[in-house]
């Protein structure tokens, strides 16, 4: 049960990027950044799958630890593009560089890029849950669309979603390491079902993104 | 799995299922409030542009019903007058025709604030006559394509065409636009109306966030009354494109 659960979240990834082909001619340059980030994250899924069947598990974690670093990278510049950061650029420079300083540090310098380190994650889900949060607010005093139509609530959501739980998980994940495997799997199924969640959003908030949204008045 | 990893395993689930069920709550409750602040939103607005409308209204009949009459009046009692003097006589002249353009403008205000033709005549007919009037003092030449005749109450009518005036003004006005073409056809029981300019455009994102703004807000807020959708594309020097659907 928990190998399905493992191969559904890792072949999950590939919703997404069929959504993201369909629509591809009809979804708006200002969603590149998540257009990058579905592609990137199929990427690192399937790597990751085929080095770990084929016994060489330690390949995964420099294409690994490159793409967590990708991943809010990514998701900020498309928050920005969805205009959360007007008028604030030096903060929307402030979050990158302290997302490359903290990779730098506790990837590069720490742990070595070959190896996996919780810290990192700690810290990127710590930010990319605040950004999301601000987003949410930004939107909800902004906009007054359908947000069940919006991609951008959507995304802003299955943000909020996954990487507080994600922080969560890291932590005990870290605190449970000198666990025994049959622990960490069990851990590690219930972060297969976040992502699963996680990707069907990302999904279904692709459906949205070639959406002409009507011009509404802000509050 | 040993006791303390049960435990710890145990302690994990318990955490996501609760993270998980407070993010669902924090969602569903924050969707309802969405939703009250659109519906309070809605009938601010509403009651705001009704109050407008009949603050016009009773402006129209006063000037129309009152203040025209009784000039009207006096032109005749003095027209009554016989006067000798000669330089009287040219004074009362004057006078007279002081009057008739005050009549004259005293009509124009009157029929900007409610246009006698929307009602005598409709929607389609009235607009006619707006943009032929405003074409004859500006430099946007209007080109107007009217494909149906829709059947809406009368004020449902007065919003659409306040809607219509607003965005002909943003184009002679503020967009300096040279041509507008403003077309008008009816799809399923949906009025779908584009009116696109090649005037000097804007950043609509920068001009929603003021309180003020082209009177695109006035636009909007019409548009929504009308229980109808309006799309805009505008680039800094590529125009404007107005696309409204409104049902019928």
């Amino acid at each position: 049960m928990s190998s399905l659960i493992v191969d559904i979240s890792v072949y999950s990834a590939i919703l997404p990027f069929i959504v993201l082909l369909v629509k591809w001619k009809k979804i708006p340059r200002t969603c590149l950044p998540l257009c990058i980030y579905i592609i990137l994250s199929l990427f690192n899924e399937l790597w990751a799958d085929v080095v770990i069947r084929l016994g060489h598990y330690p390949l995964s974690r420099p294409i690994s630890n490159v793409y967590v670093l990708a991943e809010p990278v990514l998701l900020i510049w498309q928050f920005r593009n969805w205009k959360l950061f007007v008028g604030r650029t030096r903060l929307y420079r402030a979050i990158l560089v302290t997302i490359a300083l903290a990779w730098m540090v506790l990837v590069v310098f720490g742990t070595g890029i070959h190896s996996v380190t919780s810290w990192y994650r700690i810290v990127s889900c710590f930010i990319m849950t605040l950004v999301a949060l601000s987003n949410l607010h930004f939107i909800f005093v902004q906009n007054r669309s359908d947000f069940l139509k919006s991609a951008n609530f959507i995304v802003t959501a299955a943000c909020i979603f996954f990487f507080s739980y994600r922080l969560v998980h890291e932590i005990f994940y870290m605190y449970g390491l000198d666990k025994d495997l049959d622990f960490l799997r069990d851990v590690y199924v219930i972060a297969c079902l976040n992502n699963i969640i996680y990707t069907l959003l990302l999904a279904y908030a692709l459906l949205w993104t070639d959406r002409k949204q009507p011009y509404l008045l802000r509050y | 799995m040993d006791g303390p990893q049960t435990t710890l395993f145990t302690a994990i689930l318990i955490s996501a299922i609760a993270l998980t069920v407070f993010l669902i709550y924090f969602f569903v409750i924050l969707l309802r409030q969405q939703r009250i602040n659109r519906r309070l939103f809605r009938e601010k607005l509403h009651a705001e542009i009704e109050t407008l409308e009949k603050e016009r209204r009773r402006m129209a009949a006063d000037l129309h019903d009152d203040l025209g009459p009784s000039l009207l009046a006096i032109k005749f009692q003095t027209s009554s007058l016989e006067l000798a003097d000669p330089v009287d006589q040219e004074a009362l002249a004057l006078a007279h025709t002081r009057i008739d353009q005050l009549l004259e403008k005293i009509r124009e205000i009157s029929n900007d604030l409610l246009p006698s033709a929307l009602g005598r005549k409709g929607l389609a007919a009235a607009f006619e006559e707006f943009t032929r009037a405003v074409s004859q003092n500006a430099h946007t030449a209007i080109h107007l394509s009217i494909g149906c005749q829709p059947a809406l109450p009368p004020e449902k009518s007065v919003h659409l065409f306040r809607v219509l005036q607003e965005i002909v003004h943003n184009a002679i006005r503020h967009a300096n636009a040279a041509h507008l073409y403003i077309d008008w056809t009816e799809n399923n029981g949906l009025l779908s109306i584009t009116c696109t300019d090649n005037g000097k455009g804007f950043d609509a994102d920068e001009v929603s966030g003021r309180s003020r703004g082209l009177g695109l807000n006035n636009i909007v807020s019409r548009t929504e009354i009308l229980g109808g959708k309006l799309y805009l594309d505008s680039t800094p020097g590529k125009g404007t494109r107005y696309s409204i659907d409104i049902p019928l």
